[in-house]
């Protein structure tokens, strides 16, 4: 019995350094990983390019004594195709495209120094079984990445404003651009004692591993022994599933072939945690409900947790109805989170927020408090809906510690 | 034979990668495998832009490289530019491993190491969830240019590392013990490495109490200071953030006394281990370049693009992850250079502070970020108990500068790194200190 699992990959890139596009940079990845199942085990045998998919799967059942890892055979016989794609920009179009986009950004905003990369990708993943599955997704999507810093600034970078996205719109783009420009030419003051917006993911990062089936049923992780327990604030709903409203595409299957649905298989239900994450492989060995969002690093690893198909859901459909001021967080890198729960988060750059519209900069930030607390009594909500146009990556709003850096 | 077109400046990187990765989810073997992969990257410059493409079809170069060419425009004066007379022309062939390589060590032999690491750890009664991994790296580089360049060269290293999480009743704590070696028989833990570090991590779960957040003398190890050096002051000395960017080149004056008289920090890529890069993906061979000399900023990593803008000479840090990118401006090893304390006369003067040993990840804009692992307090000179710290963060200039103690010794961490900048992760570095001796730092 084996997998077979092919994806390809075409991306075309440009460098933006210094306001200049320096380079155009095209690849076309081609991967095909098979996974061959005897006796309870598996191996993998990969080829980058032109691959001969016979001479994989012999590969992998000679490597299998050494190599197979344990892993039970549940192969699943899904028939399903998706086209996705919505060609945001044509490839032949898409240099000048971007700059187009580039010069009209930098005459809204005159006083920053715009760099990073513009890709647009298009990428179809299949994946077919000898039960009979054939799953394949293709999409393609834009990915918008900009590194912002104020000419006369000593930092690196100030800012950044990005998005993947399966349309392209450069007014909405070139709108961003201003509102972020001229909220950050204003600053303002550090209020008290208002909440928290920040990228859902940051946070949900925080508890995932500990909802790893292999760390709960072995007695580890801060939620040990709390499978059941109602922990979290009663509007915190945390599933994997297939965010078919998602500008961002993904494939609607995991990397097991498991299909994903929209309604998904819930780790957090309305504040109580009621689920783990796990694989075919955890599921079998605990007994436990598969939950699908496996993923692979390399395109040849034996499947693993993910955390890609992990979402909040929304309480609202924009920030202004979860909290009409609060502290928004652009960027924040290097927090971490003790075992106890405690999270300290750097915030490098953080606006004011009033009625969804940046008002002006606050000064560079801490935020801490438990993570129980955050996403607990202090939750305010969830919502996709940003002070951005071209945005759409879900914020967390809730109360948090915010002390000046 | 590559048939590079006049009036055009091409190069053509080609790797070929053996790697292995091995790894245990708790008893359970849960990855296993060797693969090899050859890829090349190319380059052709007109002088306006570049051009780039990545290739497994080796073979094939030559259709890629002229497909690159009908994308850009000929330039009779490219050989006048001022990138282009950056580029060295080496022709050489520096192969350290061919008779110690890791691609002939049996794959049993690794998956028996580290197994073996992960049953003496999995003994401890507190240790309840253990990820061990095993990877490896050997490859042969070749890199040729237009100007004549023909270089090849071998690069390896081996890891080990186990994340361990420790539970007691409510009291939970993570650590990880890893280490870097450039050959199999060096990646070894003995029995007392083990032992002592389960004693000193049981300790820290069933005695860690949390910190009062505050601002602190601080001692980093060897470690963490190899960490801070990288995050705090190494991104920064990556000269692409200069580009087009006359307020930069104006703060980052040669000259300008950044940090404390104490410190001292360099990047080479001629130390072997993770961060060994004898030459860096144009072509240009390693150096030792000093950042910081006595606390003045003394110099900084470039490629031939950030060499020619800021007319300065190469150092041999155009990197990238592999052959599916294109080189940017990127850390080797990053070293604070040795002092002449001991650890005892760095303690001796702290009434109140903490020590970092070890370290999860560290992070650095215009505030750096190191979030502890293994911390004690410090009272009255001496180590006290151990303390859980989720951050310890500071002002970049403020913190160079508030070093008032380097010890002796510098080591070069033989635990490797993976640094990330923008889509490129990640990429293998090393980093290196001594103790170091910080008089104000935020802990939270």
């Amino acid at each position: 019995m084996y997998e077979t699992i092919i994806e390809n990959t075409h991306e075309s890139t440009v460098n933006v350094s210094g306001n200049k596009i320096t380079s155009l940079r095209n690849t076309a990845s081609h991967t095909t990983a098979v996974r061959f199942y005897k006796d309870n085990r598996v191996s993998v045998a990969g080829q980058e390019g032109a691959a001969d998919v016979p001479k994989l799967i012999k590969r992998a059942e000679t490597d299998l004594p050494v190599c197979g890892v344990p892993y039970p055979c549940m192969l699943e016989k899904n028939v399903k195709h998706v086209d996705r794609r919505k060609n945001p920009i044509a490839p032949e179009t898409f240099l000048d495209a971007m700059r187009d986009l580039l010069d009209r950004i930098q005459k809204v905003a005159p006083q920053f120094i715009f760099g990073n990369k513009l890709k647009r990708i298009e990428s179809a993943l299949s994946y077919t079984n000898t039960a009979g599955a054939d799953l394949y997704s293709v999409a393609d999507r834009l990915e918008i990445g900009l590194t912002i810093k104020e000419r006369t600034s000593a930092n690196i970078m100030d800012l950044s404003y990005g998005g993947t996205l399966d349309y392209f719109d450069p007014q909405a783009i070139v709108d961003d651009i201003a509102d972020l420009a001229a909220a950050y030419s204003r600053r303002v003051e550090l209020p008290n004692d208002i909440p928290v917006i920040l990228d859902a993911r940051l946070i949900l990062s925080m508890l995932l591993e500990d909802m790893i089936a292999d760390m709960y049923m072995n007695g580890s992780g801060k939620l040990k022994g709390k499978l059941g327990e109602t922990l979290f604030h009663d509007k915190l709903t945390v599933a994997v599933r297939y965010n078919a409203a998602s500008h961002a595409p993904r494939p609607f299957f995991d990397a097991e072939g498991t299909v994903l649905t929209d309604d998904g298989f819930k780790l957090i239900e309305n504040g109580k945690f009621c689920g783990l994450l796990s694989t075919k492989r955890a599921a079998a060995q605990f007994g436990i409900p598969l939950s699908g969002g496996a993923s692979t690093g390399a395109y040849d690893a034996v499947p693993s947790y993910g955390g890609n198909a992990i979402y909040a859901d929304e309480t609202a459909d924009s920030v202004s109805k979860l909290c009409d001021r609060a502290i928004y967080v652009a960027v924040a890198s290097g927090g971490d989170i003790t075992d106890k729960g405690d999270v300290g988060i750097p915030v490098q750059a953080a606006f004011l927020l009033e009625n969804g519209k940046l008002v002006g900069r606050l000064p560079e930030l801490m935020l801490s408090g438990s993570i129980f607390d955050i996403c607990g009594k202090n939750f305010l909500g969830v919502s996709s809906q940003t002070a951005f146009r071209c945005d759409h990556a879900p914020l967390f709003a809730a109360g948090m510690k915010v002390a000046k850096q | 034979m590559i048939q590079f077109r006049k009036n055009y400046y091409a190069d053509v990187r080609i790797e070929d990668r053996f790697e292995t990765q091995i790894a245990f989810l708790n008893e359970n073997l849960n990855q296993c495998k060797q693969t090899s992969v050859k890829k090349a990257f190319l380059r052709v410059f007109d002088g306006e832009m570049w051009y780039y493409a990545s290739t497994c079809d080796v073979a094939n170069v030559q259709k890629e490289l002229d497909a690159l060419y009908a994308s850009a425009h000929e330039n009779k004066q490219i050989g006048a530019h001022p990138l282009v007379k950056k580029f060295q022309v080496n022709r050489d062939s520096v192969k350290l491993y061919e008779k110690n390589s890791l691609r002939d060590v049996p794959l049993k032999a690794k998956i028996d190491r580290l197994d073996g690491i992960r049953k003496r750890i999995a003994a401890d009664p507190y240790v309840k969830f253990l990820q061990a991994v095993y990877s490896d790296r050997h490859s042969v580089w070749q890199f040729y240019s237009s100007l004549g360049a023909d270089i090849s060269y071998d690069v390896q290293y081996c890891k080990a590392i186990a994340a361990v999480n420790m539970a007691d009743g409510e009291k939970t704590h993570s650590t990880h013990i890893v280490k870097a070696a450039v050959t199999f028989d060096e990646l070894t833990f003995s029995d007392q490495a083990i032992a002592d570090f389960l004693k000193e991590n049981d300790d820290f779960l069933l005695h860690a109490e949390a910190v009062e957040p505050g601002e602190y003398p601080v001692i980093l190890s060897p470690e963490a200071g190899g960490i801070f050096a990288h995050e705090s002051f190494g991104h920064k000395s990556e000269a692409d953030f200069m580009l087009g960017d006359e307020t930069m080149k104006k703060e980052w004056q040669l000259g300008k006394t950044v940090g404390s008289p104490l410190l001292s920090i360099y990047d080479t890529g001629l130390q072997p281990g993770t961060g060994y890069v004898p030459y860096d993906d144009e072509g240009t061979r390693a150096t030792k370049t000093y950042l910081i000399k006595n606390g003045v900023l003394t110099g900084r990593l470039h490629s031939a693009e950030t060499a020619a803008e800021l007319g300065e000479a190469t150092t041999g840090n155009a990197r990238a992850v592999d052959c599916t990118f294109e080189p940017i401006v990127r850390m080797t090893n990053t070293v604070i250079e040795s002092g002449t304390s001991t650890f005892d006369e760095l303690l001796a003067p702290i009434k109140h502070g903490y020590f970092i040993k070890t370290v999860q990840h560290g992070s650095g804009m215009s505030t750096f970020t190191i979030a502890p692992l293994l911390a004690y307090e410090i009272v009255d000179g001496k180590l006290t108990k151990p303390v859980k710290i989720s951050v310890v963060t500071g002002n970049v200039f403020e913190t160079l500068g508030l070093i008032d103690g380097v010890g002796k010794n510098a080591v070069v961490e033989p635990t490797g790194g993976n640094c990330g900048k923008m889509e490129q992760f990640p990429l293998n570095v090393g980093f290196g200190a001594p103790y170091v001796r910080v008089a104000k730092m935020r802990v939270q």
